[in-house]
Formats: structure tokens, sequence, C-alpha cells
């Protein structure tokens, strides 16, 4: 396990109305030696709120800070912040997230090793250490369904949904492949992510992680998840709320975006060999 | 290629890096501590903008500008970095000397050390430019030559000793230890997002909220007028073709006595913004206590810019002034927003008549 940690990698957070959550997780980074303060970007992506000074009062000393003329969505906050990463491996965090102890040393030790893997999804945890399951497999029809109705709750939609989730993948406590893994927080190698383009800004929020690492296994690496490299999440998922519910909403509006880029069959998901741009 | 600014939030520095952007697609680090004086908002504009990363921090922070200068590699660093009001440094000198002198050396020493490391043509474009005054210069009886870069080193109040001493030491770093440093030293200045404790935005400001004008003794004091796009443009033209070691100075080649300065004022808002009741400005005039060792007259010779440079300001004082009024006029709130309550006890404090 590598312990210096400092130095490898570049941090990317975008702040939308959630400065405390932003503050509290640069904290956790600097306090764990996850990254120098240097290296950590902060992205205000133009909030309605006051943000900007109290980031601006509160932030620690040395922290990178652009603002965005006006929120352009997720994507094109992080590709913002983005092109100030100087180090070989860009770390993408919502705000709402934070460490709890150094296991991404482990991702990064990987990603080192094995030149093959471009993206490293991370583990995804409630503060009360319930698993989140952020590694996916890529959509059928009937994923959506499952996953966007309550019939995904009986048979045999049931199961379909847990393919869906992989859930069975993390049974083995090993890095697994994964078709794609969440946006909250990953891993990725920035010479990749800048030659595929970064993030895809027509998306506005939900779906740009599914692009992107569809774009990273057609440059022909690898998507990984690892169970135990742990990202506390704490989430209020709003898109459960319902499909006309706002985040539903927008939910929706990033899947006929990404139908319309990618095939999406009815039943049987198209894996990684077959997800590609129409 | 990369510039580091430091004390981009401040007045000058913000203005510099608006220009900067305007006529070049260098990148620009920003690392300013965000004192009283410093305002991201100054800035508003560039915000969607990447050549500009804005960086919170100390020139007296050498890890923080260390790990800045290796990370960034900049090609040069310009200092505006400093405490600048000199009301202030009279009622409290200690923050001069700690960021004027002290983070002034600790900058050169992360400076010295990044410069040390570079390869050669990197080493020998680099440079560092002080952005410093001309009140290190002393003060002038009314009839003597203006300030040449010759002119002894005589400060009379704590800033411009602390600036004097910042002076010196870049001064030394050239002469001890090689690093490619360049100095100006300026005139008073003056234009847009200028921090309304200072005469000119003062002055407007009160005069639109009816306020007294405050006037220093018999307000003969005699200063340069600078107007700060001129500065800026001095500078640029400085780093690019200035002579390592050399120091140059920054004059509007507008000497004024305060109280002119104020009727002109007075007379530009009479007629861009008149009173309410029809009155002229002039009315609100109050003369207060003269400030300690205030100095009588500043006036700097600019020659050597012009001759050895070709530059030479663009701005007379009329015209500058006017765009200055306009520019208040135009930018109220950014005036609301930097006059909060911090600002309202201070200016309770020393324009007490």
């Amino acid at each position: 396990m590598s312990n210096d940690l400092v130095g490898k990698l570049s941090v990317v957070i975008v702040n939308y109305g959630t400065p405390e959550l932003t503050l509290k997780c640069v904290d956790s980074i600097l306090k764990l030696g996850i990254a120098a303060v240097d290296d950590i970007t902060v992205v205000e992506n133009c909030s309605p709120d006051d943000s900007k000074s109290k980031l601006l009062s509160s932030l620690p000393n040395g922290a990178g800070f652009v603002v965005a003329k006006q929120n352009l969505g997720y994507s094109a906050g992080v590709n913002f912040g983005s092109l100030h990463a100087k180090r070989d491996y860009i770390l993408v965090l919502n705000p709402d997230t934070y460490f709890v102890d150094r296991s991404i040393s482990q991702a990064l030790d990987l990603l080192v090793v094995d030149s093959g893997i471009g993206l490293v999804g991370l583990d995804l945890t409630y503060p009360s250490g319930k698993r989140q399951y952020s590694a996916r497999r890529f959509y059928s029809v009937l994923d959506i369904i499952g996953r966007r109705s309550r019939l995904g709750r009986f048979w045999p939609l049931r199961e379909i949904v847990a393919k869906h989730m992989m859930l069975s993948a993390w049974e083995r406590d090993a890095p697994f492949d994964a078709d794609w893994v969440m946006g909250t927080g990953f891993l990725i190698r920035r010479a990749l992510f800048e030659k595929i383009g970064r993030m895809d800004e027509s998306y506005f929020l939900y779906m740009e992680d599914v692009d992107l690492c569809a774009r990273v296994w057609g440059e022909g690496f690898r998507v990984i998840c690892m169970p135990n490299v742990r990202l506390i999440h704490d989430h209020q998922r709003s898109s459960s709320a319902g499909p006309l519910s706002g985040a539903g909403k927008m939910h929706l509006a990033s899947l006929k975006i990404f139908w319309q880029k990618y095939r999406i069959p009815l039943f049987c998901p198209p894996g990684v060999k077959r997800i590609s741009r129409t | 290629m990369t510039i580091l600014v430091t004390g981009a939030a401040g007045f000058i520095g913000s203005n510099f890096v608006l220009d900067w952007l305007a006529q070049s697609d260098e990148p620009v680090i920003n690392l300013d501590d965000l004192t009283y004086a410093g305002n991201l908002e100054n800035l508003a504009s560039l915000d969607g903008d990447a050549r500009h990363i804005f960086v919170k921090g100390s020139i007296g922070d050498f890890d923080l500008v260390s790990k800045l200068l290796a990370e960034h590699q900049p090609r040069a660093v310009v200092n505006f970095a400093a405490e600048s009001h000199v009301d202030r440094s009279i009622h409290g000198p200690e923050d001069f000397i700690q960021t004027n002198i002290v983070g002034t050396f600790r900058l050169l020493e992360a400076v010295r050390a990044f410069h040390g490391q570079l390869e050669k043509t990197a080493k020998n474009e680099f440079r560092f430019l002080h952005v410093s005054t001309d009140e290190v210069y002393g003060s002038l009886a009314k009839d003597d030559p203006a300030f040449t870069e010759t002119h002894q080193y005589e400060p009379n109040s704590p800033y411009s000793a602390s600036k004097a001493a910042s002076d010196h030491l870049v001064r030394a770093y050239h002469h001890t230890y090689g690093l490619p440093v360049l100095t100006t030293n300026c005139s008073n200045n003056y234009g847009p997002y200028h921090f309304p404790e200072k005469l000119i935005p003062l002055v407007i400001h009160n005069a639109l909220a009816g306020k007294p004008l405050p006037i220093y003794g018999d307000g003969q004091q005699i200063r340069d007028w600078l107007y700060v796009k001129d500065h800026c443009s001095a500078i640029r033209r400085v780093l690019e073709a200035g002579k390592v070691g050399e120091t140059y100075n920054v004059g509007g080649w507008n000497e004024k006595p305060n109280l002119d300065v104020v009727h002109t004022l007075c007379a530009i808002l009479d007629e861009l913004s008149p009173r309410a009741d029809g009155k002229p400005y002039k009315e609100l005039i109050t003369y207060v206590t003269d400030r300690p060792g205030h100095d009588r007259r500043y006036a700097i010779d600019a020659t050597k810019i012009e001759r050895e440079l070709g530059w030479k300001p663009a701005e007379t004082f009329e015209t500058g002034i006017k765009k200055t009024v306009q520019w208040y006029l135009d930018n109220q709130a950014w005036v609301a927003n930097v006059t909060s309550g911090a600002y309202q006890n201070w200016v309770g404090k020393q324009y007490c008549a």
C-alpha cells in the first residue's frame, strides 16, 4: 500500500449550494492526507445562495477556487475544475461525500500497476455504514422500468434489478469490472479523461457518469469498482422521490439524451463490448 | 506559460488581471489573502474563465508559494500584495511590517528556490516584478524637482518605510542571488475598483450619499495621479522589456493638490449626477485635522520608462477622472458590497472632524 498519496491526485469538487458539505469533504481529504491542499480545486457552480462568500472565508489557504459564470450542470462544472488538474490522476467528488480512511490508496496503487484500468469507482457508503452498491450494468429498457417504477420490487423485475445493480459482484470483496460506476466519487487517469473529451456537457445532471464510463470502455480501458475503498456519501436520493419530481424529471431528460447517443436494448443489457455511440 | 500575480483581488492587482486577460490568453494564478481590501467581486467578470484561478493565501506562506510555483511553473511573478493605506499604517504598523517586509522576504525566498532549479532558458527568461510606490522617496518641497529613480529613499510613514524595506530586499536578491527582478515605483493610482478609503473613491462615495467630504489640513498636499489602467500597461511593458535589476518610475504627469482633485470631482458629479436640491457638491467639503507626518508633495519623474521602454500614460487627469466617476456611478452595487460594516467603522474612526 502506498503511503504517499499526496502529489499523485488532483481533486475536483463541484459545489452547488452546499458550502458546508464541500468544506467537510475538503477537510476530510486534508486530515487524512489524501491530497495536498493546492491539488484541490473547488468549483463554485454559480449557486443561488451565499456559497461563494462562505467558501472564500472558510476554504483552507491554498485550495484552488474557480467560479462558473452560470450553472451549466454538473458535467460542465467538473470539466471547468478539471482544467486546473495537474496530477496524473483526477479524483472527482460530489460535495456530499467525505473520507473516513485512506483506503483510496489501494485504488491508486491498482491504477499505477495496471495500465489497462482507466477509471475506478469507489465503494459509496451511507454514514450508517450501509453500502450503496455504486456499480451498474448498462441499461436495457427493462432495467429502466425496474429502477424507475414500483414494479422493480416484484418478481421478475426484482431479479433483473439485482443483476443491473451487480449485487452479487460485491460478495467477493475484490475489485471487479463494472459497466459503469457512479459519478459521485471516482478516480480517472487524467490523460484518458482529456483524450475522450472529459464529461459530456449535454447532460445537466444524471447519466453523465454512464456516458463517461461507456467512453472509457470504448477507448479500450476498463472501468472497475473497488469494494471497501470507502467514500461516505451522505445522500438523500432525491430522484427516488418519483419520476415526476424535479430530480426525477432531470433523470428522465438525461436518459433521453443518453438514448439518442447510445442503443438501449429492450431486454438484454448491451455489455461493455457493444455499448457505443450511435 | 503562466504568471503568478499576488494581491490580484486588490485594487491595482485586479485591474492588472482584467487588462492582462483582455490582451493575452496567458493564464493567471491569483494569490490573495483577501484581507479587507481584497475582494474577489472585482474579478466577477472572469467567472467561467478558465484562464484565471484563485488561490487564497499569503505571500508570507513559504510552503504554499513554493507549492504553487512548482505546480504552475510560472514564467513571472508580479507582486502587488501589500498593506497599502498610509492611515491604517499609522494606527497599526504591525500588519505592514508583517505583510510588506516579512511577506515579501518569504515570497522572495520561495521564488529564489524555484528560480534556482529552473533550466537555463526558463531561468534566463523568468522575472520577478515588484510593484512599489513613490512614497519611498519621501516628501518634496513645492519647487523641488520630481523624484527620479536615483532619488534617495526617505520614507516617512510606517507604510512607506515597509515598502522601502521590501524594495531593498528585492534589490538585494538581485545583487546577492542573481534573481531577475524588476521594480516599479508608481504615483497615486485611481480608477475602477478602488477601495473607498482612498481620497478619490471616498469623495465620490460620500458625495453621492450626501455626506461630508473630508479634506486633511489645508488640502494643499500635492500628488501625482496615475490612472490605474495606465499603471497596468506600464507594468506589462516593464515585464516585457524592462532591464533586469532596474527600477522604473511610473507616473501620470498629473500633479494636483488634493483640494483641486476634490473640486474637480464635485464639478463632474454636478454634471453627471446633480444633487436633488440643485446645490453644488463642493458645499459638502469639510476640513479635518491633518494626519501626522503628512507628506506635502510627491511628484514623479517618469522620463526613464518613456525613454527606455517607450511607455507614456494614455489618460490625462481630466479624461481619467471622468471615466472613474462614471465607473462609480455605473457600479453602485460594487460600492455597496465593499462598504460593509467594517468599512463604516473605519471611516468613522478616521475622519471625525
